[in-house]
């Protein structure tokens, strides 16, 4: 275990009383630097969307006859227009806590009223931008179940110190009202939230510096975008070569100093990001709820109740594996995201163009440990969900048959190899050219002909020992997916293991998963073998966790676990 | 291995998907026919590729009017079990079966559309939280029935609803 988590400190009492620091039906304002934020933002997003659609100079000359007719009067008119609308929606904003949800109020001229039960949130996140930070404001989204067909409720621009209060009245109200005791619920104005709630944490853990250090390093997309840079700037310079072109002479000798430093450059902008996403990463379990705090310029923070868990995720990159660690990540439910460049859009836009915005996405699951060591994982998960501690194990599984090994080899080094999808590609598309277009091109130019020659070749010739060495790099992960893989289930859960370059081992309750399927391909159905499809939801969508090559007859015991009731499931 | 689901859809629904894949056919086809004709206007690529391209079309016909839906149809099955749906489905290549809970069924919808309503036939879809499953090509009665029959089900299971 890492030094600075703490121990559990005790079950909480029997006897909880509800503690209320909400009134009922009482409406709350949102900050008032929402009124002054709110129209920087605009006013920056508006300049931007002018400048790139070329009406920059418009807009100043129209200020120009402003100033004209209205002398000095005409910055107070420019701030006036920009604020009074947003003073106005503030106005008319509030936030209550209704007997049975939570209401969120907006709207000037139609009022529209948000609402969500106490016991439909699903999470609870709040997230503040670099300049609500500095302002020590943030914006809350709930969750709501129904997935991508209901959109979250967002509450912007609430205090911090706020934010915690909410966060502890959301889930103190749905646990009374689960348990029947809307009733007991006691209104104490000044009761001090900090000690309500830290009286419940049972499991904390801040990410160390090292442990940060090498979430960074380990992270594989900095790796894989420095790698296509570096294929770009190969490609490019061997067609310089090819066709002989006047600056190949001159960075001939320095070529690989070129590559070098492109990939380098690549790489380690590309690890920034990653460094904000996770420098002051902290989970804790709270009560019945985990809670995840990270970032560093915007902060962001996630409260998911342990029960709204679809499914346990442990991930192994291939760069994880070399320093024997994984990343812990639950799958839960998350509503249709409106960004605020959407909402301001949406703001600007009149209402008959409204119903067209399109609405971006969130991430699909909640990351709880970013950098586990394989040895600790299942102790983390242990402390942090005690609810799957009846889970099956890895040492459980069945292993996949022989017959996996051939079938993995197929898969992996042929149908899902995208270089050899490109290599084919580019072979088709030179017969192509070579019988249709060659006669009309060697009538224009022979030069042209020439360049188009060296080019389709030295594509060929690239595509061919990419497709290659990728083939090659794919063989051992077959081999390790056939004989390492497994699966299992027992009363409660569905476990997947899947490992090969990469690893990745799923933990499904059996209450999460929302349909079974058992799919078998052509030439699985030859030996008896189908891949075994669980789907849940996670994000705004639905998630497909699968294992390939499984016995068929396994495939039928999945199925009848998954419709057997509870007393029956072994 | 389990036995398969007992039922099958109705033969008329092979009809609809012919006339469906027709149509498809035809737009594509005459789509890449006339890019074609145009191109070899301007670059002078003789009548090869637009012969390739003509034979490609009649496969494509033979295939997908001929072979296809019969293979689609023999695939597909269904049946209602005590406490779930079992669905089978597929083409050439894959075949998958759906197992779908009572518990977790949240909608069930029926649909038919100016095609199906000629051939009296009735699309019955299956909504869980994940995803929907569509049943085409059924009778009306017989959709009617299912669906009746699907949601006493639903009602009866046990509501493991969990957020």
């Amino acid at each position: 275990m890492s030094g600075n988590e703490n121990k559990p400190t005790g079950a909480a009492e029997n006897d909880v009383a509800y503690v209320s620091v909400f009134k009922t039906g009482e409406h709350h304002s949102i900050q008032k630097s929402y009124i002054a934020l709110a129209p920087v933002i605009a006013v920056v997003i508006g300049a931007v969307f002018a400048v790139l659609h070329g009406v920059g100079e418009n807009l100043g000359q129209a200020y120009d006859i402003l100033v004209k007719l209205t002398g000095p009067l005409s910055d107070l008119i420019v701030l006036v227009v920009l604020i009074v609308p947003f003073a106005l929606r503030w106005r008319f904003m509030s936030y209550v806590f209704e007997e049975h949800s939570f209401c969120f109020h907006s709207g000037v001229l139609s009022h529209h009223c948000a609402s969500i039960p106490y016991t439909q949130a699903q999470s609870i996140s709040y997230h503040a931008s670099p300049l609500q930070r500095i302002f020590g404001v943030c914006t809350i989204t709930l969750d709501r179940a129904g997935g991508s067909s209901r959109k979250p409720l967002s509450v912007p621009y609430v205090k911090r110190q706020v934010v915690e209060r909410i966060c502890y009245e959301l889930a103190m109200r749905k646990s009374a009202m689960q348990a029947g005791a809307i009733g007991a619920i006691e209104y104490v104005p000044d009761a001090d939230v900090k000690a309500l709630d830290d009286a419940a944490v049972t499991y904390e853990y801040t990410l160390r510096a090292a442990d940060l250090f090498k979430t960074v390093l380990t992270n594989e997309k900095p790796v894989i975008a420095a790698f296509i840079v570096a294929l770009v700037v190969v490609t490019a310079m061997i067609a310089a070569f090819l066709l002989e072109l006047q600056f190949a002479s001159y960075i001939e000798d320095i070529a690989w100093l070129i590559i070098g430093i492109a990939a380098l450059v690549v790489w380690v902008s590309g690890l920034f990001p990653v460094l904000l996403r996770y420098g002051g990463f902290k989970v804790r379990r709270r009560g019945s709820r985990i809670e995840v705090k990270h970032g560093i310029i915007s902060s962001d923070f996630t409260s998911l109740d342990a029960d709204c868990i679809q499914y346990v995720e442990a991930r192994q990159s291939m760069l994880r594996r070399i320093t024997g660690s994984c990343e812990l990540a639950f799958g839960h439910v998350t509503a249709t995201r409106v960004t605020f460049f959407v909402r301001v859009k949406d703001f600007l836009l009149p209402s008959f163009l409204k119903k067209k915005k399109k609405v971006s996405k969130q991430a699909d699951v909640l990351i709880v440990h970013p950098f586990a060591k394989l040895g600790h994982a299942s102790e983390i998960l242990d402390s942090l969900v005690p609810e799957l501690a009846k889970r099956p194990r890895r040492e459980d599984c069945h292993a996949l048959p022989k017959a996996a090994l051939g079938r993995a080899l197929v898969r992996e080094c042929v149908l899902r190899n995208k270089s050899l999808r490109v290599l084919i590609a580019i072979v088709i598309t030179r017969w192509l050219l070579d019988t249709f277009l060659v006669r009309s091109i060697a009538s224009i130019n022979v030069v042209y002909l020439v360049s188009y020659e060296i080019l389709m070749s030295g594509a060929v010739i690239i595509c061919c020992i990419v497709a290659v060495i990728a083939t090659l790099i794919k063989i051992p992960g077959a081999i390790r997916y056939a004989r390492r893989s497994g699966y299992t289930w027992n009363d409660g859960y569905l476990l997947l293991w899947s490992t090969g370059l990469s690893a990745s081992l799923s933990i499904i309750p059996h209450g999460k998963i929302q349909s079974g399927t058992a799919e078998v391909s052509l030439f699985q159905r030859y030996k008896s073998l189908a891949t075994l499809q669980a789907l849940t939801l996670s994000g705004e969508k639905t998630v497909t966790l699968e294992l390939a090559d499984v016995p068929q007859d396994d495939a039928d015991a999945y199925a009848e676990w998954l419709t057997a009731p509870e007393t029956a499931r072994a | 291995m389990r036995e398969l689901p007992a039922k099958r859809l109705d033969p008329k629904v092979k009809i609809v998907w012919r006339i469906c894949y027709a149509l498809l056919v035809t737009l594509i086809g005459a789509l890449i026919m006339a890019c074609l004709v145009f191109l070899s206007s301007r670059y002078d690529l003789g009548n090869a590729p637009m012969t390739v391209f003509g034979i490609i079309w009649f496969l494509s016909y033979v295939f997908f009017l001929g072979i296809f839906p019969a293979i689609r149809y023999a695939r597909w099955r269904y049946e209602i079990k005590d406490n779930y749906l079992d669905l089978m489905k597929g083409g050439v290549f894959r075949n998958r079966r759906h197992t779908i809970p009572f518990c977790r069924v949240m909608d069930i919808d029926s649909r038919q559309g100016l095609l199906l309503r000629a051939f009296k036939l009735t699309d019955v879809t299956v909504a869980t939280r994940a995803n929907e499953h569509i049943v085409p090509g059924l009778d009306t009665e017989t959709a009617e029935q299912l669906c009746d029959r699907i949601n006493a089900l639903v009602y009866l299971s046990s509501k493991d609803v969990e957020a």
